[in-house]
Formats: structure tokens, C-alpha cells, sequence
């Protein structure tokens, strides 16, 4: 049965190779593939100038970010000690305890 | 080779009158081979097209054009592979539903124009195309390959890149499987 079972598949197989016979293609088969290789062509520069885009957005970012990092500061602390800051602070916070508000003032 | 490496060269520089005498050449003998692969004649063209694309986008990896054959193959083998996939996730079973052709051909033997020939030649693709349901699309492809394409098994080695016997192996255990599955069919006619 074995050997007969492979003879025959084997007949099977060389006879369904001449059933197709030669392949034509179609007239349209060039002018469709070239079609589809400029489409991809297309989304594939398209990717690449959003690529070259985000990249430039991104350095200018960091150029800036940079710039703004190593620009003079304004001198807040100037001269005075840590302390002197503090006296001064809580100087003015005690003083804005005492100021009647809005809502007090209409009253 | 049907083309010379000078071509495949000139291709290779992004010459698209190069590549479509490539394409030009090679047209016939690769969707012939799609053909037989995926056996649905109506949708040959549109795999062939997706071939010569992935051709086109990939050449320049191509480093010899002594190997431009096999690596053709191969991307014919990835093609079919892809279909056959995709077809088995849209739950298309090969045989289940009827192909373009066969509902043409369905409506032209009720209309009495087709001969007893053509109806044979169907009927066999359909028998060998369910017989290969029996292994998966890998195994199938490399059977068909081998078996109805008559690749030898040094060629075969090249297309993918694995080492003969392991490609004996897993010819031998495909085609037992596909045998065993016609042995089981026959035993079901008779």
C-alpha cells in the first residue's frame, strides 16, 4: 500500500503541475506594480520628512532649553545673607497680617 | 539565471528600466510559481506585485547577484507564505468557499460551455490543494517546492538558508503526512 499510495501521489502531484499550465500576466501587471512601488514610495518619504521634521523641532527645543539654562539668572539673593532674606520675609508677612482686607474695609 | 549580473547591478544603482527588464524576465517563471503555491489563479497577480515590490525595496541588501535567484525565491516563499497566512485568518478555508475562477467556472458549466478537460484539471487542483491541508503553509510551500517546482535540495538550502538534512527531515515528515491524508482520502472513495 505504501509504496503504491507514493507512486500515485507522486502522479497526482506531476499532473497537477500540468494543469496550470504557463501563467500569463495580465497587461495591467507592470503598470499596477509600478502604482503600488511609487505609493509606497510616497509613505515612505512622507515618514521620513515627519521624521526630519520632529528631529529638528526636537535640537531647536534643546538649543533653547540650553540657552535658557546658561543665560544670567537675576540676582534675587544679591549681597544680603540667608537670614537677612528670611528677617525681611517674615518683616513683610507680619505686616500684611495687620491689613484689613476687602471685606473688612466695607464693613 | 535569465538576466545578466550587469543588470542586477544597474537595478541595484536604482535604475527602474533595469529592474523592469528584472521584472520582465523573471514575470512569468515566478508568478507560474505562485501560482501553484497558493493555488486561487485569481489572486496570483496581486502576490506576484507584492514579490517584485518587496524586490525593489530590498535589492540594495542584495549583496552578490550570484545569489539573486534564491533570494528571489525566498521572497516568493515569504509572499506565499503571507497570503496563505492571511487567508487562514480571514477563517477561508481553501476549500470551503469557491474562488473567482471556480464560481466562473461553476456558471459556465451550468451554461454548458465548458469542456469535461477543464472541469478534470479543476477538480485536481482542488484535491491537491486540500491534500496539502494537511501540513502547514511552511511545509506545504516546501513541498510544493520541491515536489511540483522540481527545486533540488542544494537549492532549497539556498531559498532557506537551512541545512539539507534538516530540510530532508522536514520534507520527509510533510510528505508522509500529505501521503497519509491522500491514503485516507482514497480509502474513503472506495
Amino acid at each position: 500500500m505504501g509504496n503504491q499510495s507514493e507512486e500515485r501521489f507522486d502522479k497526482l502531484l506531476a499532473e497537477y503541475k500540468m494543469s496550470f499550465g504557463e501563467y500569463e500576466a495580465s497587461a495591467n501587471f507592470s503598470p499596477t506594480m509600478w502604482q503600488k512601488i511609487e505609493a509606497r514610495k510616497a509613505m515612505t518619504f512622507g515618514f521620513e520628512r515627519l521624521a526630519q521634521r520632529f528631529v529638528t523641532a526636537a535640537l531647536a527645543l534643546c538649543l533653547l532649553m540650553g540657552l535658557f539654562l546658561i543665560s544670567p539668572l537675576p540676582h534675587t539673593s544679591s549681597l544680603a545673607s540667608y537670614v537677612e532674606v528670611l528677617a525681611d520675609e517674615h518683616e513683610f508677612m507680619a505686616y500684611s497680617d495687620v491689613t484689613p482686607t476687602d471685606g473688612m474695609a466695607q464693613k | 539565471m535569465l538576466v545578466d549580473f550587469e543588470l542586477i547591478k544597474r537595478a541595484q544603482g536604482g535604475n527602474d528600466a533595469a529592474f523592469n527588464e528584472v521584472v520582465t524576465a523573471y514575470r512569468k517563471r515566478i508568478l507560474g510559481t505562485i501560482s501553484r503555491l497558493i493555488g486561487r489563479p485569481e489572486d496570483v497577480e496581486d502576490v506576484g506585485q507584492e514579490v517584485f515590490l518587496r524586490l525593489y525595496f530590498s535589492l540594495d541588501q542584495l549583496r552578490t547577484p550570484e545569489v539573486f535567484e534564491p533570494w528571489l525565491y525566498r521572497l516568493t516563499v515569504n509572499a506565499a507564505y503571507d497570503y496563505l497566512r492571511k487567508q487562514k485568518r480571514r477563517g477561508e478555508s481553501r476549500m470551503a468557499d469557491l474562488s473567482e475562477q471556480q464560481v466562473i467556472m461553476a456558471d459556465a458549466v451550468a451554461g454548458g460551455e465548458v469542456d469535461l478537460e477543464q472541469r478534470r484539471r479543476l477538480q485536481l487542483r482542488e484535491q491537491v490543494q486540500e491534500l496539502l491541508g494537511a501540513v502547514s503553509e511552511e511545509d506545504r510551500v516546501l513541498l510544493l517546492l520541491k515536489e511540483v517546482e522540481g527545486l533540488s535540495l542544494k537549492e532549497l538550502e539556498k531559498v532557506y538558508s537551512v541545512n539539507e538534512n534538516a530540510l530532508k527531515v522536514r520534507l520527509f515528515r510533510a510528505r508522509q503526512r500529505v501521503i497519509k491524508a491522500f491514503e485516507t482520502r482514497e480509502e474513503g472513495n472506495q
